[in-house]
């Protein structure tokens, strides 16, 4: 396991990581943005899943119309991650904690190694969420990301599978001893 | 250097994501949407058809298994001479023409017929005012209104647009006449 860098500060090394497992050929980041982009992928996935599709979080919504949508995302995500490492995320009083949300929603604390989301913008129907681990306010690690098509992560093998990576990088990251000190100040 | 920095400096490989490039590359082309649109229909007959497959497919348009590949991820920047060889291969439209002022005018409709004479006519105005001289475009003027020629072209009062000079210039039958002298 290595982490790639996608956009990072060189004084503080602070900045956007993804984690590169090591049967992956790219990091994760890549690999799920690569999958989104990829019409075969897509279509094949949303086929394969489309007993899923009958909820009525899908309602009056048709193949297509859910593989533009993704397209679409992947073209928001791409412009927000621009956004950020363009215009800076960490002296402007934007910073990377704004991107990344937690992944339980109830979580009211920033614990060490808070499990996050992020999505695309955009109001409304999402599909696409990108799962990352919170090494400070300024610095997280992408762990993966997945098509929703469940409210709730154990729901689907896909979402349970992306929530079940998350623990094993954060031991990585603690037995690197990676994290922010001010943060553990602020919560220990 | 910080702890922080220095820890992680440790499991960072020193290749960043070329994340940027393929975001830039998504951005810059897209073209890639109307590719996706035909890839879908590619794979929706490619499901429907057992005696049909990719390597099938690229046997059948003479070309490699990586660019019927490619053509299905909606990634290939296709020709329409390759759309026209997959729409016959696999014996479906890919592609549409949305219908337009040809297609759709009636002929032997004296109203159909007549509305696109009077559309026509407003456009050719322009070239041909100037007593049956065809002036060439950038020409129009004001001083056209009124049906007199127009020699000497006040380029000043070429802004105006050229629709309105056609309204105002004469009616659809005297510039249809003006069209048949400069013809």
């Amino acid at each position: 396991m290595e982490l790639i860098p996608i956009f990072v500060d060189d004084d503080s090394g602070e900045g956007l990581y993804s984690i590169k497992f090591p049967h992956e050929n790219e990091c994760e980041y890549d690999r799920v943005m690569g999958n989104w982009s990829d019409t075969e992928f897509i279509s094949r996935y949303l086929l394969d899943n489309v007993s899923y599709l009958a909820a009525p979080y899908f309602k009056d919504k048709t193949i297509d119309q859910l593989i533009n949508r993704i397209g679409k995302e992947v073209l928001e995500i791409d412009d927000l991650l621009q956004l950020y490492s363009d215009e800076g995320f960490h002296r402007s009083g934007r910073n990377l904690q704004g991107l990344f949300r937690p992944l339980d929603d109830m979580e009211y604390i920033i614990p060490v190694y808070q499990l996050t989301k992020t999505t695309a913008l955009s109001h409304g129907f999402k599909m696409t969420r990108i799962y990352a681990i919170r090494i400070g306010p300024n610095s997280y690690v992408v762990t993966g990301g997945a098509i929703k098509l469940v409210e709730k992560m154990k729901d689907h093998p896909d979402t349970r599978r992306e929530r079940d990576k998350m623990p094993r990088v954060v031991a990585f990251l603690k037995n690197a001893q990676i994290m922010i000190e001010q943060d553990l100040k602020s919560y220990l | 250097m910080t702890d922080f920095k220095k820890n992680i400096k440790k499991v960072t490989s020193a290749t960043s994501s070329n994340w940027r490039e393929k975001a830039n590359y998504r951005k810059s082309n897209r073209w890639l949407e109307y590719s996706s649109q035909i890839a879908r229909r590619v794979l929706s007959v490619l499901d429907s058809r057992k005696d049909l497959n990719q390597t099938r497919l690229a046997e059948m348009l003479d070309v490699s298994p990586q660019q019927i590949s490619k053509i299905v991820k909606g990634q290939e920047n296709l020709t329409l001479e390759t759309i026209y060889k997959l729409s016959n291969a696999l014996n479906v439209e890919l592609i549409q023409f949305p219908s337009y002022q040809w297609s759709t005018m009636e002929l032997g409709n004296r109203d159909s017929v007549g509305e696109f004479i009077g559309a026509r006519t407003l456009v050719q105005a322009k070239v041909f005012y100037g007593g049956g001289e065809a002036l060439p475009d950038s020409s129009w003027s004001i001083n056209a209104v009124g049906g007199e020629p127009t020699p000497d072209v006040n380029r000043s009062q070429m802004a105006a647009p050229p629709m309105y000079i056609a309204f105002k210039a004469s009616s659809i039958s005297q510039v249809w006449a003006g069209q048949k002298t400069g013809s």
